[in-house]
Order: structure tokens, then C-alpha cells, then sequence
């Protein structure tokens, strides 16, 4: 079971707390309206599901409830980063280098 | 007493003798004794049959890793264990314990009449045979092969038992209470870490405790293990648990441990809890769970009487059981001389030394000729006779890479070994990669990504020294990495009769021999990738844990060292554990996502199965309830063939290998599951595809299982007791 450092909590808690909630960083257009339908599916369901490192979002749903972004590494499992919603994507090289 | 048992020997208590029941015959076993050890001081060798052939088989090892010794043993209304272990499993007194796989009884079964019908029954026969059409599968020839096939029998009473669980954190874990787990959790302990030293046996100490005559720090090898007990026990921050096994490593170092109460108690006390799982969050872990004694392969090495050489010598030493008095010893490597020699000490007249090797160290032979015991080197062996237990073995002179002319040799027992393979299955759970070490031919650990320390032969050390002292500095780092100042103690070993590091075993040479360098027939027919050399292979040989010892380095080596391709890695567990126990853990370590969409991942398979392969993931746990306790973990829990197989099989394998992407390892258990599972089907057929389809086209990569939504489990949360 992984431990999960939540960014609002700022405790390492148990995987079980948590919830997966898709990847990160996809932005809703603005304009959904018009969008292609293609455009649209892609949005809806077209995610990237990397072999390395994955920023995805999760939701700390039996403790404070809230998302925040992560950044997994889907090799190894292993959480490189958590952040709160709205602070940017960090530096990916930067997080490998420390997980090396 | 009987004439195997010999009197003042061994660390079982003389003066306390303890009744059981074997195939309702009363036997008398002293304590201390496992079923095994105890059936041996009886003379009973034939201990089962083997669960597609009906051959009769008898033990071959003396611990976790038997293939064969399975028994059901029973205390009562709603405590019937299938396939309990005889190697494991404590006598304790009225301890009622049966063979299985035999009708109407195990010296006449009539199912051996497989036996006589090999060429149907060939092997791969599960991938080959039945692979078509399709839809007999469910209907027919699962149920047949599930009746032919079935190891034990499911208890149909519901389990009386209690189990429990708990969690701990400490600073270092330590697996394996040989000479270098001991080394560790002195080194680790005396720093003043918190520590778990965890053992699957009734006692701790590993390989001293076959070793008695090692002198450690000025003292007997059993004294100081008495001694470094005593200190152990004597530091609050430390903690010794034997009959614990370490049965999965999951993320961020945490172990899962199968702790056995009451099993081995003649009274439990009332309300006591049968078996407690432990989830523990270690800091460190260091794994020193040793190597395993590989077998040799030959026609007939799976007849009672014939075991692995170190097994002959833990029953002496440990026990005080010779298991024969003429036993006739195969091997490719040293350490089954010192077990011909202990053997000699303890009154039984070993026949013949058989070494596969063209030139041994002479001091051996010496000492062989001194004993009056003929050594015989370059030789291989190519049968073995005896019906329900082994007469006589074959020797062949070594002749250009074939096996000469034939030589019978009477003998009462047959010792093999094949040399030791370093046990990393644990290592294996973490992502762990193995390397292939050139030198020794054996895989060792690589490169790691937990806070984990490899000590003793699992690095491919040999000697008790060389154990000590490694194990003595992963404690002492493992304790600095947690922040402590500790230091390394000094051991010194006297009377070592191990060289510092494996030898070097032949493996190759024998192979031709044999006539078995074609089992890597894969490799002419593209399996490069050992896995799949191995997954066939393992059919054939479906261990406890079909990467374990026979495999891993025979196979390997046959195909003349690793081969390119995905790195290898042990099975997944050795030593089988109940699912009652398991449940605790499936519910939880693996922490079932409850919504429709499955996080990625690769290497470790996908949120709900860690730690199997992505392949492997989630045998159907998810959407059902898990079954009654009457199954084992869908993990490998591999019994039956075993180290075991006949040149008619092997002949088999070489004319029509198949590309098997499972081996039977985790189906074993299907012989006592209630019913088909979903997870069983979809595997066979994908098993079944012909090669060329996904499964088998290329190698397992991380585009080839992509993640599909599981159904939520709609499981709640488990409550924990205890
Ligand atoms: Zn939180």
C-alpha cells in the first residue's frame, strides 16, 4: 500500500484514503460548442497513459475531500510529487533526478 | 525407537516422544520433529502422489519449498488443512495427518494407471492437448482434468478458527534468521533500532542448525545461536518471530508476514487466533533469506528415497534421522560431499559419491577414500529403479558430452544436488532486477528500488563467516540509513567447512548429457526470451514457485547464460500461505480502487494486484467475494510435479514444446477451489492462444495489457481485530 503525501493535509497517509481521478492538466475548452466532434472525444477520452512519469489528479476522499495533482511514476509506482490544484505542473526533470 | 533415529542426535527433545496418526497408523515422532522428519525416523519415505500422474513421491527437501511431502492434516470438526506441508508442519501429539491423491491407498493407487498412459498425458498437456475446441474447455476437460488433477480436498465444514491482524512500523525488518539475519538484527539492534526479525521456522538459526559442528566466536555453533537468542530476546527494541513468513513486499517497504499461532500447539488455548497477518511499514528491510538447493535431472529422481542432499543433512543434524543406510550421493557440487561425509559419522555407509564435475578439490576425494566411500567423478546419473522406493541408481560415464555405458549401483537413498540458488523471490516483488553473475551462475540481486539490503547467499556468499559478517554490515547500514550510529560486529568462525562464496556448479556439460541441452529447444523457435523457456519448462516442472530453484538456473544455463531480453525476476512467493491469512491482505495492502477507472501502471501490474506482473493482475478478485479458505492465494502456490520429471517428459517437451504463457504454478490450487473463476478461464485461453497472437507475439511490454476499467468491488472496508 503506498503512502500519499497530501498537499492540503500535509501528512503522509494511507493509499486507502485516496481516490484516482484521471490525468491532470486537462483543460476544458472554452468553447465546447465548437469543438469537432473529434476534438471533443479527445477531450472526453483520449489521455495520454505514459509509460514513466504520469501527472494525474487524486482526491483525498476519506480525509479532507479535496483534489490535488500528483506526479507518479507508472513504472515503479512511485509518487515523484503531490501539489495543491492550482499550483503549476512542476519541473519533471527535476523530480527524476531526485527519484534516481 | 526405530534404527533411523539416532539417539542423542539432532535438536529434537529424546526424552519427550509425541504420537500421530499417519493413513490412520499410529506412529511415534519425538518433539521437535516435523511430520517429515518424523515419518522418516519411522522409515516412511512414500508421503504422497503426485496429482496428474499418481506417481508416488516422497519427500525432498526439509522446509517451505516441498513439492511433494503435501498432506491433509486435521484437529477436529472445521479444522481439515489440505496440503499441509510435512516439512513444516510440528507433530504435536494426536496430530492426524493423510496422504492425498491415492485411491484405495497410497502403496496401491489406481490412478497411477496415468502413469502407464504418458503419451496422452504428455507434458504441456494442459496447453497442448486441451487447447481445443474452445468450448470444451468448461465443460469438459477442465472438470476431468480438475478431478484427475485435484491436490488434496477441500474442507467442506466452515473453518472454526479465528485469525488475526495486525500492523507494526520499525526501523529494520529482517527476513531470514540464518547466520546473516542473525548478524543483521545484532547489528541493527545493538544500535538501538527497532527491530522485526522474522523466520518461516519453528526455530530460528537457518543453516546452523544443520551445521552444528561450526565454531563461532569460540563456541559451538548451536551455543552461540543459544547465546545471540538470549541477546536478542533480551533487547526491548527487538522483536524475533518465528514461523513467520514474509509472504509479499509491496511499495515504500511494506511487508506482509504470515504468523502461525497454534498449528503446532497440542492444545491451543481457547479463543487463541490460529494466525495473525502482519502489515509492517519498515524503514529498512534486509533480506537474508538465503539459497535454495537446486535438484538434478534424471529419469526417476522423483521416486521415494531420492532428496536433496542438504535436506539429508538438515534431518541428521537438526533431527537425528538418517534417511537411509545406503544412500548413494549425486551432485555438481561440493556441499553434498559434506553431507555423504556427516552420513558416514553417523553410522550409515554411503555407497557412492557420483560428481558430475571432472575434478573435485582432492581433499573430498581424499576424505571419501578414508570413509571407504567410492567417489566417482565426470559421471552422470541417468535412472533410477525401485518402486515405492528407490533400489538403485544408473551411472553413466561422461563421454564426449553423452552418456556412456550404464552402471547400477543398489543403494536405499539418493542425495542430489544440483548446486544453490540464491533465494530473491521477495527481492523480486519490489521491481527488483536480477544479474546474471557469470562467475557463479546463478542470478543475483541488481538493481534496487527500496530501502532493501540483500545479506548472506542471497549476494551469493557461501560461508558462515562470510554470512556473519555480511549480515552484520547490512545491520549496521541499515541502522545508519534510519540516523543511528552503529557499527558492525566481528564474528570469528572456526571450523567453516564452506568455501566464501557459491562454487561454481556445472550445469551445461550436464545438460548434453543428458540429452536435455535441447530444453531450450525454445530458443531455436524464438522463445529468446527466457521467461517463455522458463513458462514451458515449468510446466513440466511447476514448483513451489516455478522461478525458483529448478528453474532459474537450470533453464538459464541451458540456454548458455541469460538471454537477451526482459530482465528476470523470481516467482512470486515460495512458500504458500492460507488465504484466510492472504484475505486480510488482498482486501487491503492491495487497496482496491472502488471507482471504474484503473490508475496506470506497468511495472507492477495495475492498483489491485501488486505485487504480480501486469499480466497477472487481478485474478478476479474484484466484483466477487473471495472464496471460503479452502483456496490458496491465486499467487504460486505450486505443488505437485516438482522438482520431478522422467525422460519420457522431457523427450516430450523437446518434440512439441509450446509456448506457454502460464505456467500451472498458480493453477495448482485449482484442485481445491470451490469453482471455476473467472480468473482461471480467461488466463487458459489466453494461455491457449497460438503463437503469434498478443500474448505471445513479443515480449510483455507495457502495450500489450492496457489498463481496462475493472467493475467496483463493492467491497467495505475490513475490520480489523486483534
Ligand atoms: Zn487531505
Amino acid at each position: 500500500m503506498l503512502l500519499i503525501h497530501c498537499p492540503y493535509c500535509e501528512q503522509d497517509l494511507p493509499e486507502l484514503e485516496f481516490a484516482y481521478a484521471g490525468e491532470a492538466h486537462i483543460a476544458r475548452p472554452a468553447d465546447p460548442s465548437k469543438l469537432t466532434d473529434e476534438e471533443w472525444r479527445d477531450f472526453l477520452f483520449i489521455r495520454t497513459n505514459p509509460k514513466g512519469v504520469h501527472f494525474e489528479r487524486w482526491r483525498h476522499v476519506n480525509g479532507c475531500a479535496r483534489f490535488f495533482n500528483a506526479v507518479r511514476e507508472t513504472v515503479g509506482d512511485k509518487f515523484l510529487a503531490t501539489y495543491r490544484a492550482d499550483e503549476p505542473r512542476p519541473d519533471i526533470s527535476s523530480l527524476t533526478g531526485d527519484a534516481k | 525407537m526405530t534404527s533411523y533415529r539416532l539417539q542423542g542426535r539432532g535438536r529434537v527433545d529424546h526424552g519427550k516422544p509425541v504420537n500421530f496418526t499417519f493413513d490412520g497408523k499410529t506412529y511415534q515422532g519425538l518433539a521437535g520433529d516435523t511430520l517429515a522428519s518424523a515419518l522418516l525416523a519411522n522409515g516412511v519415505h512414500l508421503m504422497g502422489r503426485s496429482f496428474k500422474y499418481h506417481r508416488p513421491r516422497g519427500v525432498v527437501s526439509a522446509g517451505s519449498d516441498e513439492p511433494n511431502a503435501l498432506m491433509g492434516t486435521r484437529r477436529g470438526p472445521g479444522r481439515f488443512e489440505p496440503n499441509t506441508r510435512a516439512t513444516i508442519q510440528e507433530i504435536r501429539e494426536g496430530l492426524e495427518a493423510a496422504s492425498q491423491n491415492r485411491w484405495p491407498s497410497l502403496a496401491f493407487d489406481m490412478g497411477a494407471i496415468n502413469d502407464n498412459l504418458g503419451s496422452l498425458f504428455s507434458a504441456g498437456f494442459y496447453y497442448k492437448t486441451f487447447m481445443w475446441p474452445r468450448a470444451f474447455w468448461d465443460r469438459v476437460y477442465e472438470p476431468v482434468i480438475r478431478n484427475a488433477a485435484g491436490l488434496g480436498v477441500s474442507p467442506t465444514e466452515p473453518d472454526a478458527d479465528s485469525y488475526a491482524s495486525r500492523f507494526a512500523h520499525v526501523d529494520v525488518l529482517v527476513v531470514g534468521a540464518g547466520p546473516a539475519g542473525l548478524a543483521a538484527a545484532l547489528a541493527a539492534g545493538r544500535s538501538g533500532a527497532s527491530v522485526m526479525l522474522v523466520d518461516e521456522n519453528a526455530e530460528v538459526g537457518g543453516t546452523l542448525l544443520s551445521e552444528p559442528t561450526v565454531v563461532i566466536d569460540g563456541q559451538p555453533a548451536w551455543d552461540w545461536l543459544a547465546a545471540t537468542v538470549a541477546e536478542l530476546d533480551g533487547l526491548a527494541n527487538v522483536q524475533v518471530m518465528p514461523r513467520t513468513t514474509a509472504i509479499g513486499y509491496y511499495h515504500q517497504n511494506l511487508v506482509g508476514l504470515a504468523q502461525r499461532l497454534t498449528d503446532h500447539l497440542a492444545a491451543p488455548p481457547e479463543g487463541a487466533p490460529r494466525e495473525r497477518m502482519w502489515k509492517v511499514r519498515a524503514k529498512e528491510v534486509v533480506l537474508a533469506q538465503g539459497a535454495l538447493e537446486k535438484p538434478l535431472v534424471f529419469d526417476g529422481n522423483d521416486r521415494p528415497g531420492v532428496m536433496l542432499a542438504s535436506a539429508a543433512q538438515t534431518y541428521l543434524n537438526r533431527y537425528g534421522v538418517k534417511v537411509g543406510d545406503r544412500p548413494a550421493i549425486v551432485t555438481a557440487h561440493d556441499s553434498a560431499w559434506h553431507a555423504a561425509f556427516d552420513l558416514a559419522g553417523a553410522g550409515a555407509k554411503p555407497v557412492v559419491i557420483v560428481d558430475m564435475r571432472a575434478s573435485v578439490d582432492p581433499a573430498l576425494t581424499d576424505r571419501a577414500h578414508a570413509l571407504g566411500i567410492e567417489a566417482l567423478l565426470g559421471r552422470t546419473v541417468t535412472g533410477t529403479a525401485g518402486r515405492l522406493r528407490v533400489t538403485s541408481l544408473r551411472v553413466n560415464r561422461m563421454e564426449g558430452g553423452k552418456a556412456g555405458e550404464p552402471r547400477d549401483i543398489g543403494c536405499d537413498a539418493v542425495l542430489m544436488c544440483g548446486g544453490w540458488t540464491p533465494c530473491l523471490h521477495l527481492f523480486s516483488h519490489t521491481q527488483g532486477k536480477l544479474a546474471w553473475d557469470e562467475a557463479l551462475q546463478v542470478y543475483l540481486p541488481g538493481r534496487k528500488t527500496e530501502a532493501v539490503q540483500i545479506a548472506g547467499a542471497g549476494r551469493g556468499l557461501w560461508s558462515i563467516a562470510a554470512s556473519l559478517g555480511d549480515g552484520a554490515n547490512a545491520g549496521a547500514a541499515a541502522a545508519r540509513d534510519v540516523g543511528l550510529e552503529a557499527e558492525a560486529p566481528a564474528f570469528g568462525v572456526a571450523a567453516d567447512r564452506k568455501p566464501d562464496v557459491l562454487g561454481r556448479h556445472v550445469v551445461l556439460e550436464v545438460d548434453e548429457g543428458l540429452g536435455l541441452g535441447r530444453v531450450a529447444v525454445g530458443q531455436e523457435r524464438r522463445f529468446t526470451m527466457k521467461r517463455y523457456v522458463k513458462y514451458c519448462y515449468t510446466t513440466l516442472y511447476s514448483k513451489c514457485a516455478s522461478g525458483s530453484r529448478p528453474t532459474a538456473g537450470i533453464v538459464t544455463a541451458s540456454i548458455h547464460g541469460p538471454v537477451s531480453g526482459a530482465g528476470s525476476r523470481m516467482r512470486h512467493r515460495q512458500a504458500p500461505v492460507r488465504r484466510q491469512a492472504g484475505a486480510v491482505q488482498s482486501a487491503s495492502a492491495r487497496g482496491c480502487p472502488a471507482r471504474s477507472e484503473v490508475r496506470p501502471s506497468v511495472g507492477r501490474s495495475s492498483a489491485c494486484c501488486r505485487p504480480s506482473r501486469s499480466r497477472s493482475r487481478c485474478m478476479g478478485h474484484h466484483g466477487r467475494r473471495l472464496p471460503p479458505r479452502t483456496s490458496f492465494l491465486n499467487w504460486p502456490t505450486e505443488y505437485d510435479i516438482g522438482v520431478m520429471t522422467s525422460m519420457s517428459k522431457i523427450e516430450s517437451l523437446r518434440g512439441e514444446v509450446g509456448l506457454c504463457q502460464r505456467s500451472t504454478t498458480w493453477r495448482s490450487g485449482l484442485g481445491s477451489r470451490p469453482r471455476p473463476s473467472a480468473g482461471f478461464s480467461t488466463a487458459m485461453r489466453r494461455s491457449a492462444d497460438p503463437p503469434g497472437t498478443r500474448s505471445s507475439a513479443r515480449s510483455p511490454s507495457w502495450d500489450m495489457f492496457p489498463p481496462r476499467p475493472l467493475a467496483p468491488c463493492g467491497r467495505t472496508a475490513p475490520a480489523w481485530s486483534a
